[in-house]
């Protein structure tokens, strides 16, 4: 991987290198100015088709010689279209560019939502357009990020559009508090929330946080502050960094204007395991798992007729595929033979459709942009899908000249019907995975009754007995999957409204007041509807909830900045302010108890027992602050930010609740200072220290009982009321987590900009880290809240970017991101010098962070070897052997932490066609996908063939009177035994030091090998479960075609565009065959992500869409 | 510059007016817990905190029993799949965390009765006395399966005041936690005769006492019942020989002073009043009831073994009625039949498809959602003591408590029967006639006078007392398997994994070896499925 890397960075360099050039006759002047208006500094000018060229200086003017007219003049800064003008006659010519990243005259949303120009911040920021986001029509704005921010690292959840997105940025800055980083919206904190669907038996739908209600179509942009300077101010939650997102306006338009665009894709289940299709369910007869024939089928007499079945079990190590007929679990006969594709009838083919249509005016003293976006998603789960219908309003009203307001309103109203349900069974249980002589189809058939009542088995009760099913073999599990997901009915109904005002007051020359009063403000319902799964006579089934849910933040700050030119070189500027927020959620259940009493009546009234069940929650937090800045500005190279935030939270002890956060920062832009080589056009250096924290979540420190209400248990007319101890303990005493980080960066533009390079270093220490520690039942709680230590992150970010190729009707871009990120457990006040964060399948696996180790080391238990270095093979004595696994050693096989990550991409555009080409890959970062290798050891993936005959390796063997394989060239063995051809040979020593030659069916080694649990358990070799997850991945690709004027005219468009994309279409590389890189992601928690790959599959998406301006 | 003034000073009392102190105190505490308590709300927080494990819910059976101690002691059918013999990590991890989190709540409740006044604490006694003989009835369950466990030290977490350093508990010695439990014991059962309660007392523990009431010669019974069936436990045990020859003698000695539970009057148990209270075997009935879901397993859990069947077949049992119900297609129609042990897997799954096997009855077991939660009942009182008077050599008494036993037996499963609201069985029970009885006493396969050896004999009560606990008390029923070897059950060999016969024991979870590291370290060596408990020596 680093080879390719090198390599391309190589040939990249290469072409910037390529063509430069000069020329000249009659001089033009001229100004480059952004869409706000602002000038752009150092956009590249060139004359069309000639080497001519030059650079705009500060102010955006350029001067440059043109030899004759008609000649075309093309400007162009990274980050912004480029823009061409014809040269007439006229002298001065302005040119106005649109879309804005990465250019150094920039301004930038910075934390409060100040805007800054980009020269001055001396921390790592990076600005991503609205083109970007929603070129590919991705269903969430951080599916777009994916290797467009150097140091962020995505993973969404496989499901669709309403599974959740982790994001991660330079590492992990808290073990088990949130990682995702603070999102603020137009000046908002959002509501992201959490969710986890490692739990199966917790809630088998699979949800997702809040980020992804946010409409892609009405975003402007995104900035990412990834430094604990850069989000210092918002002191609290910013450790994981700050994601500000604009929404659009009409600012830079004139008039009035309508958009519309309209989209269609199409998702597909994708990289799913690569399963065997040349054997059914069995094992070796000779071994006797199975009550078997000699074949290794079972037998079953249906109207008087002997047929052959399937053995019942899970694994599939059984008779090859011969094409003759067999009585299948469903009842039907049909030939034993492969059933290809037999997952698809388990999923469906999702089809998606967004439409978006935008006014906007711009008149003297108000702008405004009103958006409706209608989506339409499906999810891959049987009957799965997200309707959604998002408005956007943001207007911009001056009353005279001092006095400003702006006003934002997105609603987002959403009904999801039957969240996708997890996989779970279908990978992680033996009893759902599905064999090679299997279907979907066939569960699709006889998950219920034909009276509708759900599937019976073997003898048990049933109005129609004669559909009991019988044969053996099926899956209880895929029946009740597919019962589930096609009978059980959940609607959850969501209003969204993310709102704000804000005030601007110029007081006098250089004072300024802004004061801000927001909401983020959700109201919800939801209604879940059970079938009746048994008939009446046999009791109640089925269920009818309805629940609601509301959640509020009403956030407020009030600025006063004071700006002062000391005298012409320096500027200073000092603000003042204070924020509060204010949190709270309710939410209320109540639903049936016992089942209906009249079949599929959904309604409470049919509750079997006539007191309900019903819950409630509510949770309350209040946050404020003070916060302070000053700025220091000398002669615009030089500048000097100090920050510093006093925040107040009611989730820590009220007697010691109040923190403070400062932070300093300088950039020098020595470029304009220092004399340097000719092809450097700016150059910039900056540095920044500052501290964040991160508070324990609402009531996680509280030490309390839960109160209970027994009833009356017989002693007349009082109630049994109890108390017990909760079983997370919690602390009065916690401190909140402290991160203090210290930044260097680079920037640099050379070359006439035509190449931009960005370089920043970081080193953070993470203090106090807040753990609910886990810790052994035995001392009375399962856990307890604690300050557990030191954590280290450090690491490099590199973005370079520019235009490879420029020509008359030719432009190649490229840019490539990278960063690396280390981390390391410092120190630990726990007593112990290692953390523990889960234990897999009865110490099978552990996951743990050891004093001086990058978090999440993944152990297990090694095989043991004898005194001469011998693997001991252990015999059971029966003749099955496996490996002996040294039960009392905890070996490190890896580390989850992510090495690296980045993006490479590529961007042509050819006449009125370009194509954008977009790659993300992840160096490093094991994880252990158990249900993939369950697979394995159930004989269904292709690495399980191995061995099973002469074709795939297996050696020729017969069984002896006590069950021990020997090897044979015969085709008998000596006294007439059956010869196998499936054997293998496991090579060391027997406990008594002999070196093993007893050969065992290679069915044996897969079933023990990739079996469950740990030494206690089996000798399953966990530690091959654990594995390198790197990848490179064809993330985005994007064809678009603007059509000519001349027919957008038609339809009276200024801009007709139409384009096609894909999205996750393969991979150049990737180190795990059987999965999608990202299918293990299970919740917004690192340890979330790495072991579970049973939630939904990866999809591919396809599709088209059209764009059109009036 | 006055502007100026004026803005800071509107900025600063917007600042000050905004939140305040008590705002923030406000938000700190959750709304939905308390953060304070009483000694009589934490007991009965106590007894309540394992009710799952005491009743019969879905959970317990589904994913501990149905897997471990049912087809371990052939009370159902045994379907012979690979690696039934290790018991499951949920299994393993559920009963463990279940145990230590209904520790935690009895030691948080012995912390806060310590802190009482002396005057208080004499008051409150009762509550003391009766908190810790449920606690080591529990304690008792768990040494059986695990052997050594951390516990003097255990569950101090809050006494400690969060010092989980201070808190990670040493495992104490099996025979020791015994002996101090006996010790206990025998001290609560003199000063359970001499107790007085305050009219304030003896009210509110009515309420809170959801098991007694706050009857004291129950919780008598109770304690006596449960030192006869410890020290009955432990009886193969050399260094406990003497005590429980004497222990027990003094008890039956002075049934005025020592009560026991006798009759079925006397049941320890916990009865369901409300369905749709937290005492419960949860709410949901017939096909839905929270046992019957758990019991039946995947498919057929709930099915009847033939060893079981067989025994109740030949000797005319009359509870095969209220126990069991034929399957529907058993031929002949109506006959019990049971699953042969012995069979492979493919033949196994064949025959318990075909409907031909009896199951657990549902009306009065699996869905009678009135099933009192058994603690201790006046069968298995009778059939220990019986054993006590086989050793002891007083035969005549060995007789009359074993037939004692049969008889409590039989009537109590008639009884389930008649409380159950259930009518998914619809053959009317006919109740066992005195003359049934004496004629089952009788039978050849039961009758005591027609066992030829004091071993015939040991394995005849072996056999009431395994149909008496059947599916209704697993912990006990396999603990005497364990200990008597009796009835002596054959188990097809399980050549799949490191386990081939049933095991001795259950072993540590992972969770305690992972964090409570250090302590374990010291009961490592002996941590396998087949270490015998002390008390298993035959």
């Amino acid at each position: 991987m680093k080879k390719i890397t090198q390599k391309l960075l190589l040939s990249t360099f290469l072409c910037f290198c390529a063509a430069i050039s000069f020329a000249q006759q009659r001089e033009i002047t001229g100004t480059v100015k952004d869409n706000n208006g602002t000038p752009v500094a150092n956009a590249s000018v060139i004359v069309k088709g000639t080497k001519n060229g030059t650079a705009t200086n500060s102010d955006g003017n350029f001067t440059i010689p043109v030899t004759g007219s008609n000649q075309v003049i093309v400007v162009s800064s990274v980050g912004y279209k480029p823009s061409q003008i014809t040269v007439g006659q006229n002298g001065h010519l302005v040119f106005t560019l649109e879309g804005g990243t990465g250019a150094m005259q920039e301004v930038v949303v910075t934390a409060l939502g100040i805007k800054q120009q980009k020269r001055s911040l001396g921390y790592a920021t990076t600005t991503v357009s609205a083109d970007e986001i929603t070129k590919t029509a991705p269903t969430n704005f951080a599916a777009a990020l994916y290797g467009k921010v150097p140091g962020m690292r995505i993973a969404s959840a496989p499901g669709g559009s309403t599974s959740g997105v982790a994001i991660q940025l330079r590492g992990i800055s808290s073990i088990t508090g949130r990682t995702q980083p603070l999102i603020v919206m137009d000046g908002i904190p959002i509501h992201d929330g959490t969710f986890d669907n490692t739990n199966y038996w917790g809630d088998q739908r699979l949800r997702s946080n809040g980020l992804t209600d946010l409409n892609p179509d009405d975003i402007e942009s995104i900035t990412v502050l990834k430094g604990a300077s850069a989000a210092a101010l918002y002191g609290s939650e910013a450790t994981n960094g700050v994601i500000l997102i604009t929404t659009k306006s009409a600012k830079g338009k004139k008039g009035f204007n309508v958009d519309y665009n309209s989209t269609y894709f199409q998702d597909r289940v994708a990289y799913l395991p690569q399963f065997q299709n040349v054997r059914g369910t069995g094992f070796n007869p000779g071994y006797g798992i199975y009550g078997s024939d000699a074949d290794g089928f079972a037998h079953y007499t249906l109207d008087g007729t002997d047929y052959r079945t399937m053995v019942a079990g899970s694994l599939s190590f059984g008779p090859v595929f011969d094409g003759k007929p067999i009585l299948s679990w469903d009842g039907v006969v049909r030939p034993y033979s492969a059933q290809k594709n037999n997952w698809a009838a388990l999923f469906q083919h999702s089809n998606n459709t967004v439409n978006n249509l935008a006014f906007s005016n711009v008149s003297e003293n108000s702008s405004t942009r009103f958006s409706v976006t209608q989506n339409h998603y499906e999810g891959t789960s049987l009957g799965s899908k997200n309707d959604r219908v998002a408005i956007n309003l943001n207007s911009t009203y001056k009353f005279g000249s001092k006095f400003r307001l702006n006003v934002i309103a997105n609603d987002i109203w959403q009904k999801v019907h039957n969240r996708p349900y997890s996989d779970d069974r279908l990978i992680n249980n033996f009893s759902g995975m599905m064999s090679a002589f299997d279907n979907g189809a066939w569960y699709q058939n006889k998950y219920k009754t034909s009276l509708g009542y759900k599937y019976v088995t073997g003898s048990n009760q049933s109005l129609t007995p004669n559909e009991n099913l019988k044969f053996g073999n099926h899956r209880n599990d895929l029946l009740d999957y597919m019962w589930n997901v096609k009978t059980n009915n959940l609607d959850e109904y969501n209003n969204r409204l993310i709102a704000s005002a804000t005030a601007f007051y110029d007081i006098t020359k250089g004072l300024e007041l802004r004061g801000r009063i927001s909401t983020d403000w959700t109201s919800g319902k939801n209604e879940s509807k059970n079938s009746s799964s048994i008939p009446l006579v046999y009791g109640y089934s089925g269920s009818y909830g309805i629940g609601t849910n509301n959640y509020a933040i009403l956030y407020g700050d009030l600025l006063l900045t004071y700006t002062k030119n000391i005298n012409d070189d320096l500027t200073l500027k000092v603000m003042g302010g204070y924020t509060a927020d204010k949190e709270s959620s309710y939410s209320t259940s109540v639903s049936t108890n016992g089942g209906l009493t009249t079949e599929n009546r959904f309604d409470l009234t049919s509750s079997a027992n006539p007191q309900y069940y019903s819950g409630s929650n509510r949770s309350y937090i209040t946050k404020d602050a003070y916060i302070g800045t000053i700025n220091a500005n000398y002669k615009n190279y030089l500048f000097v930010e100090g920050t510093v935030r006093s925040d107040r939270t009611s989730t820590m002890n009220p007697l010691q609740n109040s923190f403070i956060y400062p932070s300093v920062n300088g950039s020098f832009v020595f470029s304009d200072v220092l004399k340097l080589p000719a092809f450097v056009n700016m150059a910039k250096l900056r540095g920044s220290w500052g501290i964040v924290g991160n508070y324990p979540g609402a009531y996680a420190a509280n030490v309390a009982y839960n109160l209970g209400n027994l009833g009356n248990q017989g002693s007349g007319s009082s109630t049994l009321i109890s108390t017990v101890t909760t079983g997370q303990y919690g602390n009065d005493n916690i401190r909140p987590e402290k991160k203090h980080e210290i930044e260097f960066g680079l920037e640099a533009g050379f070359l006439n900009n035509r190449v931009n390079l960005d370089l920043a270093y970081y080193n953070n220490k993470v203090v106090d880290m807040i753990l609910p520690l886990q810790i052994s039942q035995s001392t009375g709680a399962g856990s307890i809240l604690s300050n557990v230590g030191t954590l280290r992150n450090y690491g490099l970010e590199v973005a370079l970017n520019g235009t490879a190729v420029q020509r008359r009707n030719f432009t190649w871009e490229t840019g490539v991101n990278f960063s690396f990120n280390n981390n390391k457990i410092e120190k630990l006040t726990t007593g112990s010098n290692e953390l523990i964060h889960a234990d897999y399948d009865g110490n099978a696996a552990v996951l743990k962070s050891v004093v001086g180790q990058p978090v999440g080391d993944f152990y297990a238990h090694p095989i043991k070897t004898d005194s001469k270095g011998q693997p001991i093979v252990n015999d059971y004595g029966d003749g099955t052997l496996d490996y002996q696994l040294d039960g009392s050693k905890l070996v490190k096989y890896g580390n989850s932490q992510v090495k690296a990550v980045g993006g490479f991409y590529n961007s042509f555009s050819y006449k009125s066609f370009s194509l954008e080409v977009y790659t993300d890959f992840r160096i490093g970062g094991y994880v252990m996908p158990t249900g993939l290798n369950w697979l394995t050891g159930r004989g269904l993936t292709k690495e399980s063939l191995n061995g099973m005959d002469k074709a795939h390796g297996g050696l020729s063997y017969y069984l002896d009177s006590k069950g021990y394989g020997v090897q044979t060239n015969g085709t008998t063995g000596p006294n007439g035994e059956k010869v196998y051809n499936d054997g293998m040979l496991l090579k060391g020593n027997l406990p008594d030091g002999t070196a093993n030659t007893h050969i065992e069916s290679s069915s044996v080694y897969y079933w023990y090998v990739y079996n469950w649990g740990g030494p206690q358990y089996s000798n399953s070799e966990y530690f091959k479960y654990i594995v390198k997850n790197s990848y490179w991945k064809m993330r985005e690709v994007s064809l678009t075609y603007n059509l000519p004027l001349s027919i957008a005219k038609k339809i009276k468009a200024n801009k007709l565009q139409v384009s096609i994309f894909g999205r996750n279409l393969f991979y150049l590389y990737r180190t795990i065959k059987n999965m999608d890189a990202e299918q293990l992601t299970a919740g917004l928690q690192w340890n979330s992500s790495l072991t579970d790959a049973g939630t939904n599959f990866a999809t591919r998406t396809f599709g088209a869409s059209i764009k059109a301006s009036f | 510059m006055k502007k100026i003034f004026l803005i800071i000073a509107v900025i600063s009392a917007a600042g000050f007016s905004s939140c305040t102190k008590k705002q923030f105190a406000d938000a700190y505490p959750n709304p939905s817990k308390v953060s304070t308590t009483t000694v009589e709300k934490q007991y009965a927080g106590f007894l309540s905190s394992d009710l799952g494990y005491t009743m019969y819910q879905y959970w317990n059976y589904f994913v501990v029993m149905q897997n471990t101690f049912l087809p371990w002691s052939q009370t159902d059918a045994l379907i012979n799949t690979p690696g039934r013999y290790v018991p499951g990590a949920a299994a393993i991890g559920t009963k463990w965390s279940t145990y230590y989190a209904s520790l935690a709540q009895y030691k948080e409740f012995v912390r806060l009765y310590n802190a009482l006044s002396p005057d208080d604490q004499k008051a409150k006694r009762i509550y003391y006395i009766s908190a810790t003989i449920y606690f080591y009835d529990k304690t008792q369950k768990m040494v059986d399966l695990f052997g050594s466990i951390p516990w003097s030290g255990a569950g101090l977490l809050g006494t400690n005041k969060g010092d989980y350093v201070k808190s990670e508990p040493k495992y104490d010695d099996a025979a020791t936690i015994y002996t101090t439990m006996l010790d206990d014991l025998k001290g609560f059962s003199d000063e359970l005769n001499t107790i007085q309660l305050t009219p304030a007392v003896t009210t509110i523990i009515n309420t809170q006492d959801f098991i007694n009431h706050g009857d004291i010669t129950k919780w008598e019974k109770y304690c006596n019942s449960l030192r006869v069936r410890m020290l009955t436990r432990v009886s193969g045990v050399a260094s406990f020989q003497s005590r429980v020859s004497s222990e027990i003698a003094a008890i039956v000695a002075n049934p005025t002073s020592y009560p026991l539970v006798l009759t079925n009057a006397d049941n320890i148990q916990i009865k369901v009043l409300d369905p749709t209270t937290g005492v419960s075997n949860g709410s949901g009935t017939g096909a839905g009831a929270s046992f019957y879901t758990g019991l039946i397993g995947w498919g057929n859990a709930d099915r009847a073994g033939k060893v079981m069947i067989d025994s109740m077949n030949n000797n005319g049992d009359p509870r095969i009625r209220s126990m069991f119900e034929p399957g529907d297609s058993a031929k002949p129609a109506g006959t019990y039949i049971g699953l042969d042990p012995s069979l492979d897997n493919t033949t196994g799954t064949a025959i318990a498809n075909s409907g031909v096997l009896a199951r657990y009855n549902r009306s009065t077991l699996s869905q009678n959602i009135y099933i009192p939660g058994m603690i201790i009942n006046a069968a298995e009182v009778n059939f220990l003591l019986s054993e006590y008077y086989l050793n002891a050599g007083n035969d005549a008494s060995a007789r009359s408590a074993y037939e004692a036993g049969i008889n409590q037996s039989i009537q109590y499963y008639y009884w389930l029967r008649t409380i159950s609201n259930d009518a998914t069985n619809t053959a009317s029970l006919i109740a066992p006639t005195t003359a049934e009885i004496n004629a089952y006493i009788a039978s050849n396969g039961v009758a005591w006078e027609n066992a030829n050896s004091t071993a015939e004999k040991l394995n005849r009560l072996a056999i009431q007392k395994w149909i008496n606990y059947n599916v209704l008390e697993p912990d006990e029923c396999w603990a005497e398997i364990r200990r008597l070897k009796l009835p002596a059950l054959n188990f097809v060999a399980d050549n799949s994994g490191l386990q081939s016969v049933p095991p001795n024991r259950w072993v540590i979870p992972s969770d305690e070896i992972t964090y409570n590291s250090t302590n374990y370290a010291a009961v490592a060596a002996n941590d396998k499925l087949s270490t015998k408990i002390f008390w298993d020596v035959k």
